[in-house]
């Protein structure tokens, strides 16, 4: 088959394309939840924070940890596109456009929930005006601001060439695309100095995301690490956090994955081995917060001292248990066990032990964050007695708005850009068949 | 039969009477337990608090015990009355959150409740309303005054101090004996006594406390002193106040002043700075560097 022919196949079974039925079904069902969290935002701004369970004890709810898990997530970009890319990882190429189209939604959305959690948002410039250099609220926002225009970037810049393609081989689309794909093309021909920028950009910002992605996960993580809280004061919780992001990360992957290959037919790019090596990398990830995780238990539980004896009883037996240990069996241990074995890496037995991950990982990010108010440091009066933190309606369609709206970012990305990078795919098969670089050719260009 | 519906009727005419009046009973006392209930029987209390420099004060304390803790009638009124019978009201105030409705009395106010000179009759009122059942109080004080010494000899600090009230009929000040006169040093959230818990007046009327040479003052080593008499059962409180350069002057070493964690936004310790400066203006400068590829990236397309 010719290099052209190719290219061609490669176009047609990779290029956007509308949606079907269920692709429409799943925007307008993700519109309405947003719509309604919208609703419950407004009514959250015009009546204050007193629509939430949220009190002068439990001042973190699902909010904070929703903003975890976010920020968890947006890992994924750093993971699959940069460490994987460096280590030339061939296999990992069909990934990098999912990898950073996750990475790019989840970090958006991250930002915006903890604008949520204020109850005046319209004082965020205090941020800016007053912020003390020495907090690590402020470091949270530089990194996370930082990593956003990274992430940007590095979903951006090697989207160039297939911006090309699909101005040029794209026919039977709106002119407002053709317009679109025209304008974030930038004047992309593939001109041999244009790819030297490209790959030298990628290259840099391949090594610069990961000190910064480590960077954003345990700056969060020290958000809890450096007060004085049981559960909070641990200095296991940077890489804590940081495995468990790349698990998480690798999971919401994988699951993204196994939709895009079922709808769109992509069994040839996404592959039996491409799942089956994703879930060898999920396992080696979990193990790994499983070590973090019965570091982050086994030590005070040994200790059973102070503050610390009151919580730990509260997750191991007391009201937070089922959660802790549905959370553990579930989206941890069996999970583990499953992909242990070569079945549990098949595409859809991995896609739901993904799906159990992201799940318990989000629960899991509210174990983090909501049992230890009830434990403070600092005894606190509560008002009328006994204290109790269940999110409220409002909260609830706010949270699950943010969701709903980081699917609906990767939904649009998805639409409109392909889902694998079509050049790189290329120039992957051209590795292997050792031909010549084709990809946005001048001469196959027209 | 006759007879027994004559007599069952009686019977019943009488239990039912009888009947009636008891439940009537029942429902007057229900309704009495309901009204008595409704109202409350405060407890009022009556102090009289008078600031050399400032003003002169008549508080009266509205509260009462539920379930053994102090309820403050708030909003309760409280009328003010020159006389004891009630009847020349002077002010009526209401209790504010902190359960004291405040009379402030300049001297030409003061002069109302002048009984004799240099004698004072206050008698304070709640009248009965839906709330509360009616409570008076009154209070009788004497004026008093309290003059004060400072003596600074070869750094030997001492403080007299001269109680005087209107003792006699004529109500000229003379000095009191046996009263009890204490000293004070005003501090942030408090005053600290000086000079011991026993200083009573002497024949003169007059105590003498050596003060303190090492209590940090301001930045200038000035103090606010204060002697007073608190809520005696003749003159009520009466206070001196006077700021002196008696203390220690003391730099203030706020931690916030300094480079530290804790510090203010402009006092983030050095190596912060420099090393999140170094970071932040290296990564985002590289960016910025990138946009430039990318605007390189579109001239190189547009000559070809």
């Amino acid at each position: 088959m010719s290099r052209e022919a190719k290219l061609h196949d490669l176009i047609e079974d990779l290029k956007p394309r509308k949606f079907r039925k269920a692709g429409k079904i799943w925007t307008v069902v993700l519109c309405l939840i947003i719509l309604n969290g919208l609703f419950s935002y407004i009514q959250q701004l015009t009546n204050g924070l007193s629509v939430t369970a949220m009190s002068n004890q439990i001042s973190w709810g699902i909010y904070i940890s929703n903003f975890v898990f976010f920020v968890a997530v947006s890992l994924v970009g750093s993971l699959i596109s940069a460490i994987l890319k460096l280590t030339k990882t061939r296999w990992s190429t069909p990934l990098t456009r999912i990898a950073e189209i996750i990475a790019v939604a989840a970090i958006i959305f991250a930002g915006l929930i903890i604008i949520v959690d204020m109850g005046r948002p319209d004082r965020i410039y205090n941020v800016l005006l007053h912020g003390r250099l020495q907090s690590p609220i402020v470091w949270d926002v530089l990194v996370v601001t930082t990593y956003l225009f990274i992430s940007i970037l590095l979903l951006y810049i090697p989207s160039l060439p297939d911006f090309a393609l699909l101005r040029d081989r794209m026919k039977n689309i709106p002119k407002w695309q053709h317009k679109m794909y025209r304008v974030l093309s930038l004047n992309w021909v593939g001109k041999p100095a244009q790819f030297n920028i490209l790959k030298r950009s990628v290259r840099i910002l391949a090594i610069l995301i990961i000190p910064v992605a480590l960077g954003i996960h345990t700056v969060t993580s020290w958000l809890f690490a450096s007060t004085f809280r049981p559960g909070w004061n641990s200095t296991n919780f940077g890489p804590y956090f940081v495995a468990g992001a790349f698990m998480v990360g690798a999971a919401a992957v994988i699951a993204v994955m196994y939709v895009a290959r079922r709808y769109y037919k992509l069994d040839k790019y996404l592959t039996d081995k491409l799942f089956n090596r994703m879930g060898q990398l999920l396992v080696l990830l979990s193990l790994v917060y499983l070590y973090f995780n019965i570091n982050e238990y086994l030590t005070p539980a040994y200790k059973m001292a102070g503050h610390e004896e009151a919580l730990l009883k509260d997750l191991f037996v007391g009201d937070f248990a089922s959660m802790f240990w549905s959370v553990q069996v579930f989206g941890m241990a069996l999970p583990i066990i499953f992909m242990l074995f070569k079945w549990g890496r098949k595409p859809f037995p991995l896609f739901l032990i993904s799906t159990a991950v992201v799940i318990g990982a989000w629960f899991k990010r509210f174990l983090i964050v909501v049992p230890t108010l009830f434990h403070p440091f600092v005894p606190i009066e509560s008002e009328g007695g006994m204290v109790h933190y269940f999110p409220t309606w409002d909260e609830w369609s706010i949270t699950l708005a943010s969701l709903a709206g980081a699917l609906l970012v990767m939904t649009i990305l998805f639409r409109y850009l392909p889902f694998i990078s079509i050049w790189e795919m290329a120039e992957e098969q051209e590795t292997q068949e050792q031909i010549p670089e084709t990809s946005a050719n001048p001469k196959l260009a027209h | 039969m006759d007879t027994f519906i004559t007599i069952w009727q009686s019977h019943l005419g009488r239990t039912l009477s009888i009947c009636i009046l008891i439940g009537m009973m029942f429902v007057n006392s229900d309704l009495t337990a309901q009204e008595a209930a409704a109202k409350i029987k405060p407890k009022l209390r009556l102090s009289y608090v008078k600031d050399l420099g400032g003003s002169t004060q008549v508080k009266a304390s509205v509260y009462y015990i539920e379930d053994g803790e102090r309820i403050y009638c708030e909003g309760a009124p409280v009328g003010f009355y020159t006389d004891e019978d009630g009847e020349d009201l002077f002010e009526e105030v209401k209790v504010n959150d902190a359960g004291e409705a405040i009379l402030q009395l300049d001297h030409e106010g003061l002069t109302a409740f002048e009984q004799s000179p240099g004698h004072y009759y206050f008698f304070a009122q709640i009248e009965k309303n839906d709330k509360y059942k009616s409570l008076d109080e009154e209070l009788y004080v004497t004026d008093a005054d309290i003059k004060v010494n400072f003596e600074d000899n070869d750094s030997l600090k001492t403080l007299e101090a001269y109680f005087l009230a209107s003792v006699d009929s004529a109500g000229a000040m003379i000095p009191v004996a046996d009263v009890p006169l204490k000293v004070f040093v005003k501090r942030a959230f408090a005053l600290l006594p000086v000079g011991g818990d026993f200083t009573y007046t002497d024949e003169d009327g007059k105590i003498m406390i050596p003060f303190p040479q090492d209590i940090p003052g301001d930045e200038n080593g000035d103090l606010t002193v204060v002697v007073k008499v608190d809520e005696d059962e003749d003159y009520g409180t009466v206070q001196f106040e006077e700021e002196v350069n008696w203390g220690v002057p003391s730099l203030s070493q706020s931690p916030i002043a300094e480079r530290s964690l804790i510090g203010a936004r402009d006092n983030a310790p050095l190596f912060m700075v420099v090393s999140i400066n170094i970071i932040l203006f290296g990564i985002w400068g590289y960016l910025l560097y990138l946009l430039y590829g990318l605007v390189r990236i579109k001239k190189l397309g547009k000559v070809s």
